[in-house]
């Protein structure tokens, strides 16, 4: 995974990434100009629209994770870390849809309406 | 002492430690910013009232998208730079990556003054006015006959300094219980002539106020009662009271005025009404759904030229959208829908001749609204003219607030999360700056050391710019 440490030390490697992270920030900058363009664009319904947005955001965000934050080239053990990271997101967002299934607050709402 | 592998790779992780220090605290940082995205998508999706979209100018949000963008470009710059063994352009590559840092907090700020300084104002049945107030909203309770001084802080309904230190049993420790002098603010020339009980006639200052309620403290008198010998008008934002009425207002420290409320109505500068908390939901019929907002107490305040422009504006927009989107079934249940239709921007010169006709139905029309502006919404917002300039009394203001956390639980999670981001600006900014002023002390030791604090402080970076990418489109676009 992980490339012998002197060549990201020589000279002629970071050049190269260095012309690489002007090209993504450049990509990027475009990707935003479309982030714009696609929200006042109709895609039919909202949820189509918001969908759409996210995952131009997400195609963003992980260049800027793989690309400037170097994860595409990092050692195990990050992406361990990462791993629970993710587990433990997820978790505080299926959170968010237990309330769903929570008997007070359906049945509870329902009543008050 | 040597901190060991700050430069050099641990045998057993493969990584300089800074990295795993960094990557681990990122990974906490996901989750709390995990949580509050969580708990956006549960407010929006649970929210009881038409959720607010594109109500923020997206210019703003979008021209940070590209600042931040940039200054991850750059953070990127400057560790090239020390790997190649410049300290002097690694140096401006971070001078750089701070003024974007600095531009990003600068627009920031624009945006939040614009939230504070804009009003929305509900009306009994629900209709929504969105305006400025050009004087602010003061109340003018007059001919004030006696002020009651407290001794001791009401705590009834307040949550004071003073409640807390009493249910601690501490409240030895300030002094601040009973009136503050800070009522006398609200008058004209901060004092008041007054006559207390045994007939003595001075002159209420705030030094006075302060002497007098500590005096009543120490004797344990729980207040003291004053005669107003020459009538004095308060003006007063309401959000200082605890409560008023006809008859006596209360500041919120227990000073007790008695007199009567002189005025007390909100002048707005209206750049928006919105009439879908109107709709009950149920209608399944544009038409109707029209013809209801017929009645809505907006006209009451706004006048009947603007209700007919309303319509019109209803009426376009529905045939517009149903030319577009010729296979929406249930509009009224389509949030797009409803939005582009019962919601309407107010500016005087948009409907061309038929601009500054619109005359409130009660209250002043101050003259300046008659020389009406033909420029656009942008224009407006900066200087405030070019809205109808219209009077809401007190019984018509079922609820009014800036544009804060109070106003809805957008503006709550919108603050929440663009807030705790822009302290993370801040801290970047502040950590990359140290690296650039203070950073060559550890370059001339060993330059590599300095090329690993900025792929540190350029990680953590990263990561503030990765949150905005999911922050512009959420809050601004969608």
């Amino acid at each position: 995974m992980a490339h012998d440490h002197h060549d990201h030390d020589s000279p002629e490697y970071l050049k190269k990434q260095s012309k690489l992270i002007w090209i993504v920030g450049g990509f990027l900058l475009i990707c935003t100009g479309i982030t714009w363009l696609v929200a006042f664009y109709d895609f039919g319904s909202r949820s189509a629209n918001i969908t759409i947005g996210l995952l131009i955001a997400a195609f963003k965000a992980s260049l800027v994770a793989l690309i400037f934050m170097h994860l595409k080239s990092e050692r195990g053990l990050i992406y361990k870390f990462l791993v629970f990271t993710v587990v433990f997101v997820l978790g505080l967002f299926v959170l968010t849809f237990l309330a769903w299934s929570d008997p007070l607050h359906y049945h509870g709402g329902a009543i008050l309406k | 002492m040597e901190i060991p592998y700050t430069v050099t790779a641990r045998p057993d992780t493969g990584l300089w430690n800074a990295k795993i220090g960094i990557w681990l605290f990122l990974a906490s940082e996901v989750m709390l910013f995990g949580g509050l995205f969580s708990a956006y998508i549960f407010l929006r999706i649970d929210a009881d009232y038409p959720w607010p979209v594109q109500v923020l100018n997206p210019w703003y949000g979008f021209i940070n998208t590209l600042v931040l963008i940039f200054s991850s470009v750059t953070v990127l710059q400057a560790w090239i730079a020390v790997k190649m063994r410049n300290l002097a352009l690694c140096r401006i590559w971070l001078f750089l990556t701070i003024a974007c840092a600095a531009g990003f907090m600068g627009i920031k700020s624009v945006e939040y003054y614009d939230k504070f300084h804009h009003y929305g104002v509900r009306l009994p049945d629900g209709s929504m006015l969105e305006g400025h107030l050009p004087n602010g909203y003061n109340v003018k309770f007059g001919d004030v006959e006696a002020i009651s001084l407290a001794g001791l802080t009401s705590e009834e309904g307040t949550f004071t300094l003073y409640g807390i230190e009493k249910a601690l049993g501490l409240e030895f420790i300030i002094g601040a219980a009973g009136s503050d002098s800070s009522f006398l603010n609200y008058t004209p020339e901060g004092k008041v002539q007054v006559e207390d009980d045994k007939g003595a006639k001075f002159e209420l200052t705030k030094s006075k106020v302060t002497e007098l309620v500590r005096t009543a403290r120490r004797n344990k008198v729980p207040s003291i009662q004053l005669k107003v010998t020459s009538p004095v008008v308060f003006t007063v934002p309401p959000s200082k009271f605890l409560n008023y009425d006809k008859g006596e207002a209360i500041f919120r420290d227990g000073t007790a005025l008695k007199g009567k409320v002189v005025d007390d109505k909100m002048v707005l500068e209206a750049d928006k009404v919105d009439l879908r908390r109107l709709l009950d939901g149920k209608e399944k019929s544009v038409e109707h759904g029209i013809a209801s907002i017929e009645k809505a107490d907006a006209w009451r305040i706004l006048g009947g030229d603007w209700k007919e422009k309303f319509v019109e504006h209803a009426n376009h927009q529905f045939k517009r959208f149903t030319e577009a989107h010729p296979k929406t079934k249930d509009l009224m249940a389509n949030s797009d829908f409803t939005r582009e239709v019962f919601v309407m921007p107010i500016h005087l010169g948009e409907h061309g001749a038929a601009h500054a006709e619109a005359k409130p139905a009660e209250g002043s029309h101050k003259a300046e609204v008659t020389a009406p502006h033909e420029n656009t919404q942008a224009g407006h917002e900066a200087s405030g003219h070019g809205h109808p300039e219209v009077t809401i009394q007190k019984k018509d203001i079922a609820f009014y607030s800036n544009f804060t956390p109070k106003y809805n639980t957008y503006f709550a999670i919108y603050f929440a999360l663009t807030g705790l981001h822009g302290l993370h600006v801040l801290a970047g900014a502040l950590v990359l700056g140290h690296f650039m002023l203070f950073g060559k002390r550890i370059y001339l030791k060993n330059p590599e050391h300095l090329a690993n604090r900025v792929e540190t402080g350029g990680l953590f970076w990263h990561f503030v710019d990765l949150v905005w990418i999911f922050l512009f489109p959420l809050l601004y676009l969608m």
